[in-house]
């Protein structure tokens, strides 16, 4: 109990001090809100009048408070470039970029766990080496060139979809996924191979354990022992490799969704960079860093389900 | 019989080529990178051009040179800001301990557990875009991971003998850090050194891709490719052979770093 107390303590210190740093980044640049509003030919004394009126001449952390208040209720404020509510903006977006990165991960545990278990046990046989070579150079692609050269080969040649015509997931749900195919696997791919890998030579440190010779001698079939006791171990230290691919495929999607023009989170994201549109850059910064910190979290709890030795040290 | 190490061999090879390459090519290009010719255009490869020309005839084999100089010259400061900072952190923490061990490593696991694309993003919205800009951001991002691999070798290393037999002897703490222990986990920080390459080297291209990185007219690998998906129909070499250099460049130090690892097993 004292150790999931002291988890939860630590959970919130680390929203806390990340939230304070998203907000404080967004107030170190030149010119604040009312100049971003009006204009840099804006007066001194309307400037000075809307800064009244927002708010923006009280103390930094009565505004970093009143902004968490405001946030934490839904409330993320307003686009300088749309004058709509970040919320709404943000609430479009979300679906589009949350299946595809669902998709994303589904694919890597999906392919990754047979395929490093099948790997372990033919440790040296050819296949086994020629899936490692190619594993190795699979791993060396960066996402958004394995994009690039999906949309050649499976956009322009076979047809398979075309680059730019995203369908969206209201009018056409089975089409919006099958868009989304392709970005999912230019993500996963390089992630599979290193998963792969990570499980294939976890898979044979495990292979050497005695409880494994053990359950062979009570005549236990070599695939039964595999799946129900190696895997169980063998899964142990990739769990955690899942854990920070989770945030590494979110933030893959902000470049992947510029190379299949997916109109997603990273999109609005990178839009709103180039417009210097602040209060959506700052929503979604903090969004995404609540994500990775919450991830972190569930991953230590669910050691303990895997692993109930951590729990003692 | 000693068994051969593959992959520092392969990876050596292949970073050996690119890098040697990239060195003639500040002396010596077969073309001007920026030399436009109507008459050249869209030349698929062939002996005269052997990446072929671009859209608008110019010759991809100096440009992919000349972007992966820029690449490459990047890669380095970074990882130079990131080994330099990440030695002298994570020395001082592991070998003296502490209450500022225990605060500086929760700090790094903090910022380590973000996709570096993200806060670079952040960094380039606030303060924006550039070549040394995106050094010193990628740079200082790189420091944690460095700084908790060198403190977790030197924290490993403080209570093995001969840092105590050096101790006796009378060797003060500095000489103790920087003569015993650090050759001792060099084989560790080499490897860490060529992950790290590889990180910057995928972290530019990203970053140019957007256009967050390297602004013209520097050029660079990640932005070339973003313009040469536009013409991915037309000259689909552009797009294949500049994508091949970073994967090449990438695979060279993903084995260099595996290899490392594995000799310092062995």
């Amino acid at each position: 109990m004292k150790y999931y107390i002291k988890k939860i303590i630590t959970l919130i210190i680390t929203l806390f001090a990340v939230s304070l740093l998203a907000f404080w980044a967004f107030q170190v640049i030149p010119g604040d809100a009312a100049t971003h509003i009006l204009g840099t030919e804006a007066t001194p004394e309307r400037l000075e009048a809307l800064r009244e009126q927002m708010g923006l001449n009280r103390p930094f952390l009565v505004q970093y408070f009143d902004w968490l208040k405001d946030f934490l209720f839904g409330d993320m404020g307003t686009s300088y470039s749309y004058h709509m509510s970040v919320k709404e903006m943000i609430g479009a977006k979300l679906p589009i970029t949350g299946a595809l990165s669902l998709m994303s991960f589904l694919m890597i545990v999906i392919v990754s766990i047979p395929l490093g278990m099948w790997q372990g046990k033919h440790a040296g046989e050819l296949p086994d080496v020629a899936a490692g070579v190619l594993g190795q150079i699979t791993m060396s692609f960066p996402p958004f060139f394995l994009g690039m050269i999906f949309t050649l080969v499976f956009g322009l040649w076979l047809n398979l979809f075309t680059q730019g015509q995203f369908i969206s997931y209201t009018e056409n749900f089975s089409g919006f996924l099958g868009y989304l195919f392709f970005p999912a696997l230019a993500i996963a791919l390089p992630k599979i191979a290193m998963a792969t890998k990570l499980l294939r030579s976890s898979v044979l440190v495990e292979l050497q354990q005695d409880y494994v010779r053990t359950a062979r001698s009570r005549g236990r079939k070599f695939n039964s022992v595999l799946v129900k006791h190696v895997l169980r171990n063998a899964l142990i230290p990739v769990v955690t490799f899942y854990a920070t691919t989770l945030a590494d495929i979110v933030a893959g999607s902000i470049i992947i969704e510029q190379v299949f023009s997916v109109p997603g989170i990273g999109r609005l994201l990178l839009s709103s960079i180039m417009n210097r549109d602040f209060p959506v850059v700052q929503a979604i910064v903090v969004m995404m860093a609540a994500l990775v910190v919450i991830v972190n979290f569930i991953t230590d709890l669910l050691y303990q389900f895997i692993d109930p030795r951590i729990k003692v040290q | 019989m000693k068994k051969i190490n593959w992959n520092l061999r392969i990876g050596g090879t292949i970073t050996a080529v690119l890098v040697l390459l990239i060195l003639i090519g500040t002396v010596w290009l077969p073309y001007d990178p920026n030399a436009m010719s109507s008459a050249d255009k869209q030349m698929a490869p062939c002996l005269a051009h052997l990446f072929g020309t671009d859209n608008f005839g110019r010759d991809m084999f100096s440009r992919i040179l000349e972007g992966g100089r820029t690449s490459l010259f990047i890669a380095f400061c970074t990882v130079a800001i990131g080994v330099v900072a990440g030695i002298i952190l994570g020395s001082l923490t592991g070998y003296f301990g502490g209450w500022l061990d225990e605060l500086l490593m929760r700090i790094c696991d903090s910022i380590a557990a973000f996709p570096s694309i993200l806060l670079a993003l952040v960094v380039v919205s606030v303060f924006g875009a550039g070549k040394y800009k995106i050094i010193l951001t990628l740079g200082i991002l790189f420091i944690p991971s460095f700084a908790r691999i060198v403190r977790g070798e030197f924290a490993k290393e403080r209570t093995k003998d001969y840092v105590q037999n050096a101790r006796i002897m009378g060797a003060g703490p500095l000489r103790v850090m920087f003569s015993h222990i650090l050759p001792n986990v060099q084989n560790v920080l080499f490897s860490s050194v060529a992950i790290g390459f590889n990180n910057a080297v995928l972290a530019e291209a990203s970053m140019s891709y957007l256009s967050m990185g390297v602004q013209p007219p520097d050029a660079s690998l990640g932005r070339m490719l973003s313009e040469a998906q536009s013409t991915m129909f037309t000259t689909p070499w552009c797009a294949i052979f500049t994508g091949g250099f970073i994967v090449l460049l990438i695979l060279g130090f993903t084995l260099l770093g595996q290899g490392f690892q594995e000799k310092g097993v062995q």
